[in-house]
This record gives C-alpha cells, structure tokens and sequence, in this order.
C-alpha cells in the first residue's frame, strides 16, 4: 500500500504534490499515471472566480491511502466520487458526495483496481455564503454545516450526479467554453447536494432554534466526549456542567444536533476511530482494541461489526 | 395597448404593465387581471445586475411592447412560444421589418439595448417567454472578450439576414420548462434559477457558435421554409406514446420533398429527424423517471415502449447507463474518520 499525506488546499498545488511522488510531469495542469502506478488523470480547473476543481479518473495498481491532515484554516471540500468495481464493472456502493472541513483529518483509501471517476472542489466559507443568497433554506443550510462539520456529511450518488460528473470527465471539444460548461455542472453539482441537504433537514425537523451560544457549549461538549477514547467516556452529570445545561436539556438538545444520543454517538465516533486505524494497517487488530478501550476483544469484536457488518479481521486484512 | 420602457430590470417593467393593466405587483408577480386576459408573469433581479423574467399570459388585447434604445449596454437572450386556443404551436410571418418580432413564434432571440425593438403580443394567443438580461462582465468569468466579441457580432450579422436564426428546440424546452411555473418553490430557490439561467446562455452560446463553424457547409433557409421546418418539429416531439409521423407525412406538412426536408431539417436542428426525435424522447423519458412519479415501467409506456428491454437499451444508449441506475439511491458505508 502506498500512503499519501496532504494537507494542500490549492489544488495546483497539490496536483504538482502528486505529480512528484509519482514522479511525472504537470502539464496543462493535468499528470497522467505511469503505467508502473496505473492509469489515467488528474486534472485541475481553476475558475476566473477563484474556485478551484479537480477533474480525476484513475485506477491504481495498489491500495492507495490518501491522507488529508488538518490545517487551521476552515475551507469546505467537496468531493463527488464514484468507484467502479474491476470485477463488476459496476458502481460500487461507496460511491457518494462527500463534504469535509480542512480543519479535520479525513482518510481515503483507494483499493487497488477500483477505478475512480471523481470531481473535488474547495471552497471557503465566503464562497459558500455568497453561492447560498438570501434563500429561504440558506439559513438552516448554515447553520447545519456549522453544526455537522465534524462528522463528515454523505450524500449517495444517484444517476444524476453521476450523470453530471460523467460529463465533466469526458470534457468538451470546444475547448473555448469548456470553463462556462464546467462551473455550470460544479453549481448544478452543488445545488443538487444543498438541495438534498435542506430536504433532509426538513424531514428531520431539524430544530434550528437552539440558539448559537447553545450550539457552541454542545460543541465543546461534543469535543469533551470524544477526547479519549480509551477510558470511560464522561457522565452525563459531568458534561451537562460544562454545557451548563440540564441534563435532560443536554440530551435532547445534543441529539437534535448530532442526531444520536451521547453515548450512541460517541460509540460511532468509536468505532469510526477504529476503522480508520484499521484501514491505516499501521496496528493490529488488538492495538486498536486496547486503544480504543477495551480489554476483552471479543466485545470489541461484537461492538465493531454491530456498525459496520464487518469483524476487525476483516477490515486489517 | 402599447407599453414603452428602456429599463435593464423586469422588476421594474413589470410594475410598469401592472400600472397599464390597472394592477400591481405582489412579490414580484403580475396576475393578468380577468378584463385583460389570463396568465401570469414573474420577475426576478439577481445580485449580479442580471434580471429574468418569466411569463405565460393570453391577452384579450394586442400589446405592443417598445424597448427604447438605451446608453447603458446590455443585452437581452429571450425563449417564444406561442400557442392558439386549441394548444397547436402558433406561427406567424411577422414579415420583414426591422426590429420588430411578433412574440408568436418559437424562436430564442438575442437582441441588444442600443437598437430599439418592439414586440407584439398578439391577442388570443397563449405566450410563455423567459427573457434574460445580461452584461458582457457577467460572462467574461467564463470567456474572454474576444469570444465574447465573436459571438454577438457573427451573432448581430446572422440576425440581419436571417430573423430566426435559432429555434426552440427540445432541449431547450426541457430546460424553459423547469423555470415556466407560476411560482418556483424550491428550497434554494435563487440558485435553482441562476444556474437554469446560466445553462440556457450557455446552450445558446455554444449552439450558436458551433453552428457557425458548420456553416460553410450548411444551405441558406428562407423565412417560410424555417417556420415549415418549425412546425415538421412541434409535429414530431409532439406525442411520444405512438411511433412518430413518417417522412411522407412530415414532407406533406412540410410542403418540401423527402430529401430537402431531410437535409434542411439536419442543418436547423443539428441532426437527422429520427435522431432527433429519439434524443428528446429519451430527455423526455428522463424527465419523468427523475420526477419521481413513475416507475421505470410506466415511463416506458409513456415514451412508447412495450418492451422494456428496449426502453432499457435506448436510455442507456444515450444517456449511458440504465433507467434503473439512473434512479437507484444506495446506501453508503460509512467510511470516514476524525482524529483527535
């Protein structure tokens, strides 16, 4: 397995990262694999407007980890990834839209042979806001990704995002509208993720009358919770004196924003944890165990495959 | 009636009508009162300076609507479509005088604030138009000055010989048909609009511009045979649900042989009838299995399909894969990390 770490937010920038390491040439601000690596591009788009969008379809010999690490600045990325299976052709079931903060650490791992057709674009805040308006759901949008940010928002890919990103892999021939057709499909891209994002909050009766200050305490809270995850994690008496809520305040409104009771969220933000450092293949399947909490592994075990349908084991391998 | 204005804001024309109409405006919307018609228009003034407007009205009276020429530059993109009483597609000859366009007629115009135009509503006629101004600034993000340049001019030079340079075709209808509603209710309602606005420039931009490359090897059409062309269209996307009218049918309708219909229709629309016709079926079959309310099943029927199989081959044909992935939402693994 090849392991790439990144923490580039200027997608020059890092297409010239890559192109390194895989010891290749930028041009037109695209690389194309050798053939000792795998096949097919990355390219880089980036709009008069400032937006930046990366344009990729590959498929790598071996198991690729890309590892993001976080930087202080807080830009939005957005990807829209979709992985055929080499023994199906098919498109297999991770693919999806993700968005993520660079204020966070985020894996990637890309299986040998699993062809990715991918479109990634980085944006700040501003950007967001403006693209956003005045519109009606544009304050409960906000207002979301404010709270959501942490753990990553996931989107399936349905036909028409696949359609789209379809289209911005295969280019256009006229290479003179090419930056005209290609942030019309990233802004139809865009409205289609925000718009199932405002539908998903409305048929969650996302309250969004917790007020900011409420919102800041919980996220100190939720920071609290999942400090360390190989003791205990603090009693609900504990954290409602740093929400300086009530208990019973603290548990309806820490589900409202997270979308799952205390502790049923920090076992997934566990378990999480744990796959990531699976995947890393840097531990065994006991290490993670025991940094995770716990001592006896067939609990670990049984805790793990309750959420991902999957043993450790299997994961490690 | 006639309606005079020189504003780059349909916000503010359209308060100008509702005064003439004995009305006023509520967000943004004019209801066509009963003692002039039916109908209704909507406008919308984006934060960038560009303005859109939106309408589909059948008045009682002709309206004769006169766009002043004005110092500010701007330019207006404008989609027509005229209908009688009976819903058959209307056509007109609004003969050969200059800068005026009777509003009946299925054409995407370009026109631009410095020439005074005028525009006929004719009464008893159903009208939907989408107007859209715009500046040059909004489009140099996307192409430089100099393609902007050689697009208006080829653009203005085309329109002198030829007033109905770019039809309404299907794609563009599918397109017009998202924003044609009395009220758009979508929960990012702006973006929803600007980027349906965006893609229509875009389609009218690098159609044009394609077309004008093909040229040198395309005949010249006349007037009459356009608005024939026109129609031999309306007849062919009109009813998918039966097999689509014959050469001989189109070429009677069309009063043209076979062979001319063929390669005139080719050059308008930019490829042959049957090609053509099967595309929009598929956008059109599109268009219902992504709206949710039918089943791949029905879809099939209603874009005149008895054979599924088929149905299934011909959507993936063109829009590369098939109905059922088209729709298919699948669940994620959850595969994400947070490192503390």
């Amino acid at each position: 397995m090849i392991e790439i770490a990144y923490n580039q937010t200027d997608f020059e920038e890092l297409l010239k990262h890559f192109a390194r390491l895989f010891k290749v040439k930028v041009v037109d601000n695209a690389i194309h694999l050798p053939p000792e690596i795998g096949q097919g591009f990355l390219r880089v788009i980036t709009m008069t407007n400032g937006l930046q969008v990366m344009i990729s379809n590959y498929t790598f010999k071996q198991d690729i980890l890309f590892k993001r690490t976080k930087i202080p600045k807080e830009l939005y990325s957005f990807r829209f990834d979709e992985m055929i299976q080499p023994e199906t052709g098919a498109s297999s079931p991770k693919s999806a839209v993700l968005l993520s903060n660079t204020k966070y650490d985020w894996l990637f791992l890309n299986s040998a042979n699993m062809q990715l057709k991918g479109v990634a674009v980085i944006f700040g805040k501003e950007w967001l806001y403006n693209f956003l308006g005045q519109d009606g759901s544009a304050e409960d949008i906000k207002k979301y990704m404010l709270l959501k940010m942490s753990p990553f928002t996931y989107d399936p890919l349905d036909g028409e995002y696949r359609r789209l990103i379809n289209e911005l892999i295969q280019g256009t021939t006229d290479k003179r509208f090419e930056l005209f057709i290609v942030y019309n499909r990233i802004m139809l891209l865009l409205e289609r993720f925000f718009t199932r994002i405002s539908i998903k909050i409305n048929d969650a009766h996302f309250n969004v009358k917790i007020s900011a200050e409420d919102i800041t305490r919980l996220k100190v809270v939720e920071t609290e919770l999942l400090k360390d995850f190989s003791a205990e994690p603090p009693g609900i008496n504990k954290l409602s004196r740093i929400a300086m809520m009530s208990p019973t305040k603290l548990k309806a409104s820490f589900k409202e924003i997270y979308g799952l009771p205390v502790y049923q969220y920090f076992q997934k933000q566990r378990m999480n944890k744990a796959k990531a450092m699976l995947l890393s293949k840097k531990y065994t399947v006991k290490e993670v165990g025991l940094e995770l909490g716990y001592a006896n592994m067939s609990n670990f075990a049984k805790a793990f495959s309750k959420l991902f349908d999957q043993l450790p084991s299997e994961v490690a391998k | 009636m006639d309606i005079q204005y020189n504003s780059p804001d349909y916000v503010d024309l359209l308060n100008t009508i509702a005064k003439a109409l004995g009305t006023r405006i509520v967000n943004n919307t004019l209801i066509i009162p009963p003692a002039f018609g039916k109908g209704y228009a909507w406008a919308e003034n984006f934060a960038n300076g560009m303005s859109f407007l939106v309408c589909d009205v059948t008045l009682n009276t002709t309206m004769d609507m006169i766009r002043e020429s004005s110092a500010r530059q701007f330019y207006i993109l404008q989609f027509n479509e005229g209908f009688t009483e009976t819903g058959e597609a209307a056509f007109s000859n609004d003969g050969q005088e200059a800068n005026k366009y009777n509003m009946n007629q299925q054409i995407v115009l370009l026109t631009n604030s410095y020439i005074s135009t005028r525009f006929i509503m004719p009464a008893g006629i159903q009208i939907k138009s989408i107007k859209i101004i715009f500046e040059k600034r909004h489009l140099l993000n996307f192409f430089g000055n100099e393609l902007f340049d050689d697009l208006m001019s080829n653009y203005f030079s085309e329109l002198v010989k030829n007033r109905h340079v770019e039809p309404v075709d299907a794609e563009y209808r599918s397109l017009i048909d998202e924003l044609l509603m009395p009220k758009i209710e979508h929960p990012l309602r702006h973006v929803y609009i600007a980027n349906r606005v965006m893609l229509l420039l875009e389609r009218f931009a690098v159609k044009f511009m394609n077309k004008m490359q093909l040229k040198s090897n395309s005949n010249k059409l006349n007037d009459d045979e356009i608005t024939r062309l026109m129609k031999v269209e309306t007849l062919l996307v009109k009813d998918y649900t039966t097999a689509p009218p014959t050469i001989e049918k189109l070429s009677r309708i069309s009063a043209m042989s076979p062979t001319k219909l063929k390669r005139d229709f080719k050059s308008m629309y930019g490829m042959p009838i049957y090609e053509y016709f099967q595309k929009n079926r598929m956008i059109h079959a599109k268009k219902l299995l992504t709206g949710g309310n039918y089943s791949i099943k029905e879809t099939g029927i209603m874009v005149g399909y008895s054979n599924l199989g088929h149905f299934a081959a011909a959507f993936r044909k063109e829009f590369g894969m098939l109905p059922s992935e088209m729709i298919s939402q699948e669940l994620m693994i959850d595969f994400q990390s947070k490192e503390n």
